[in-house]
């Protein structure tokens, strides 16, 4: 079963099983077309023979005469002749043999179907052979020149004729070897030029195999490419290098997220570690090591942040995954998201401004997602915006969009920074971030967020603001 | 020894600074590019620690316009960025040593007084002016054996005289070296701890090693080799 999954294997089997049967078929007919043919010959010829067999006798009276001439006679009388006849009455009698004939012929053409017919038959001499017989009344044979003479009661005869069958059997039997001999080499040939076309069809799947096979997967711009490819596997080619770059591309940006990844928390890691070995090497002091604790648990939040912000973002891409919707409160959440930054805004002697007028007091959403989002929106104003800068923060709605702008002091960002702020682990001027601990992914995450329950996010940048304006759609429970 | 420490990295810019600092190295560090730049074209670091992403000025631009001007400092790159060709690019740029994050601080240091040594000239950990020993890995220095109960600072100004052995050190170089912005310091701290590096050093008796040039400055040498 291994072996038919084959292509080369079913075509070999196919065309060289087809080639066969079609030469047994060409060969059984054309052995059947000779032999009937032979075979039609000789019941010709028996037929003649009957004939004249049949006009040869006349009746004489009671007798039965045979007309025959001097040569046709002695070849009665051969016993090399083939041929053989026999006179019988109806009744059984003997008329007249062919002298070589030692016992009877076969009882054929008794009957008028049968008459004229062909049989093959056991010769006397043991070997096979035709036979045809019929019954006649010979004609009366009047000797006397008086036409009131009496005619004797007509006598009908039993004539058989038949043939030794040995001629045409050894020419069926030379015409068997030879088509046998015939079939044998046209089969091996057939053999040959069919595994040479299949060799040559499957030719280019042979090289697109090996060219599969050689292709490292995941390099942009390697294609797979088969000169004077037939036109069969051109699409086949065409949709395997489509794959073959959808593949590289997410295999470079699978790469490149992870290598992003990896340098965004290896940065913490760094600090966290030369931290703890600092604390290790020095003298104990109460006060350093609670120090040291509470930098070690800055960095291990922020690191939890990164993670939980790659793995939302994972989960997202995946596409899988499923939130649950209810009806919430956009302005409290937005208050409770900010509650994390209040210190640091303060910190920073930043103005905050809320205008939650326009605010919805109840709309469908994703509680999970819409603290996501707004935590990392709100993160990113207070980390970004310029020391003592100003955040303005209004919700309102438009039609039936959740509107909500968070805007902030420009740190420094221009029209040009807007091209890249949404990719991920880019971080327009990082001099805003100064350290901050973003990873450079809040955005993007935002966006993603905002793509999957189909709103809009935009940054608008003027020489004073950057803002992000949200538009939310409410999210069928 | 001064060094220069850019790293935007609050936490770990302090914990080397602090590390550094310890071991007597007169350590800057700020975490702006931008800041960093000016600093390391204004003052005569020994060495550089760079981190490559920085906000303000890439780490790289950093480098390159310092080896424009071919200022004579040690580099060394501390980075997240470990690809073969992130290592070979820094290299280029004109880096002396390239040290992937999270590292060790000691690893950091040793590298750190590797590159301080290649700056003089001195492969070999150990200096010797005489009998007097100054161990730059460990930190430690003796006379005749006995070891110097040194201070940071004592030990970073020994040092200092031991790499440019036989040459006159300045009073401003030294006070340079020694002292980063963050420290107040007297005009005549230096001479004191002259004084006290040559009652430690010759408590035990011996000949003396570190000599004054008035107007000039000190100088470490063994004037026994020089007759």
């Amino acid at each position: 079963m291994v072996g038919l999954r084959s292509i080369r294997t079913q075509l070999l089997t196919a065309l060289f099983g087809g080639s066969i049967i079609i030469i047994l078929f060409g060969s059984g007919f054309a052995y059947t077309l000779v032999k009937k043919h032979l075979y039609e010959e000789v019941d010709h010829f028996l037929k003649d023979k009957l004939a004249y067999q049949q006009m040869a006798a006349v009746q004489n009276g009671e007798r039965i005469s045979f007309l025959l001439s001097k040569p046709v006679l002695e070849r009665f009388h051969d016993p090399a002749d083939p041929d053989f006849f026999q006179f019988r009455f109806l009744d059984g009698r003997d008329i007249y043999r062919s002298s070589g004939l030692v016992n009877d012929l076969p009882l054929v053409g008794l009957d008028v179907e049968d008459s004229f017919k062909a049989f093959d038959c056991n010769l006397p001499n043991g070997r096979r052979g035709r036979c045809m017989g019929m019954v006649f009344a010979p004609e009366q044979l009047v000797e006397s020149d008086d036409p009131d003479s009496e005619i004797s009661e007509s006598v009908k005869i039993h004539l058989v004729v038949a043939r030794d069958r040995a001629e045409i059997d050894k020419s069926l039997q030379s015409l068997r070897l030879l088509l046998a001999g015939i079939g044998i080499a046209v089969a091996g040939f057939s053999l040959v030029a069919t595994t040479f076309i299949v060799r040559n069809a499957l030719h280019p799947m042979e090289q697109l195999s090996l060219q599969i096979e050689s292709t490292p997967i995941g390099i942009e711009n390697n294609k797979v490419f088969i000169p004077d490819a037939p036109s069969e596997i051109l699409p086949v080619i065409d949709r395997l290098n489509h794959l073959l770059g959808r593949v590289a591309t997410a295999i470079d940006n699978e790469r490149q997220f992870t290598s992003n990844a990896a340098h965004e928390l290896r940065n913490p890691l760094a600090g966290l570690k030369s931290q703890l070995e600092l604390a290790l090497g020095a003298v104990r002091d109460p006060d350093a090591d609670e120090q040291t604790l509470a930098r070690a648990l800055s960095i291990q939040e922020q690191m939890e942040k990164v993670v939980g912000n790659l793995l939302m973002l994972a989960r997202l891409d995946s596409g899988r995954e499923e939130f649950d919707a209810r009806e919430i409160d956009p302005s409290k959440l937005l208050r409770q998201c900010w509650k994390p930054y209040f210190e640091k805004a303060a910190e920073r002697n930043l103005e905050v401004r809320w205008n939650l007028k326009g605010s919805p007091e109840s709309f469908s959403m994703s509680p999970s997602l819409f603290k996501i989002m707004a935590s990392n929106l709100l993160g990113n104003a207070v980390s970004y915006v310029p020391y003592a800068g100003q955040i303005e923060i209004d919700v309102e709605m438009e039609a039936e969009l959740l509107v909500i702008s968070i805007s902030n002091s420009n740190p420094g960002l221009s029209e040009r920074d807007l091209g890249f702020i949404f990719k991920r682990f880019q971080r327009g001027d990082a001099s805003a971030a100064g350290g901050s601990g973003h990873a450079g992914i809040g955005l993007s995450l935002c966006q993603r967020i905002v793509t999957t329950i189909k709103g809009q996010l935009v940054a608008e940048i003027n020489a004073d603001w950057f803002r992000i304006v949200v538009k939310l759609p409410e999210v069928s429970i | 020894m001064r060094i220069l420490l850019v790293e935007d990295n609050a936490p770990l810019r302090d914990a080397i600074a602090a590390r550094l600092r310890r071991d007597g190295f007169a350590v800057d560090a700020t975490g702006d590019g931008n800041e960093g730049m000016w600093l390391a074209l204004e003052n005569p670091y020994t060495l550089l620690i760079l981190d490559l992403t920085l906000p303000g000025l890439d780490g790289l631009d950093i480098l390159r316009k310092i080896r424009a001007i071919k200022k004579e400092m040690a580099v060394i790159i501390t980075t997240a960025r470990d690809a073969v060709a992130d290592r070979i690019t820094g290299l280029d740029a004109g880096a002396d040593d390239y040290i992937i994050k999270p590292f060790s601080l000691e690893e950091l240091m040793a590298r750190a007084r590797t590159q301080m040594r290649r700056l003089h000239g001195q492969a070999d950990p150990v200096i010797r002016v005489a009998d007097l020993e100054v161990d730059t890995k460990s930190r430690i220095a003796r006379r005749a054996g006995v070891i110097l109960e040194l201070t940071a600072k004592e030990f970073g100004l020994l040092e200092l005289l031991a790499l440019r052995m036989g040459q006159i050190v300045r009073r401003a170089d030294i006070w340079e070296q020694l002292y980063d912005f963050a420290e107040e310091t007297d005009s005549n701290v230096i001479d004191v701890f002259i004084n006290r590096l040559r009652k430690k050093s010759e408590a035990s008796g011996g000949t003396r090693l570190i000599h004054t040039r008035r107007g000039l400055g000190y100088l470490l040498y063994d004037p026994e080799v020089s007759r």
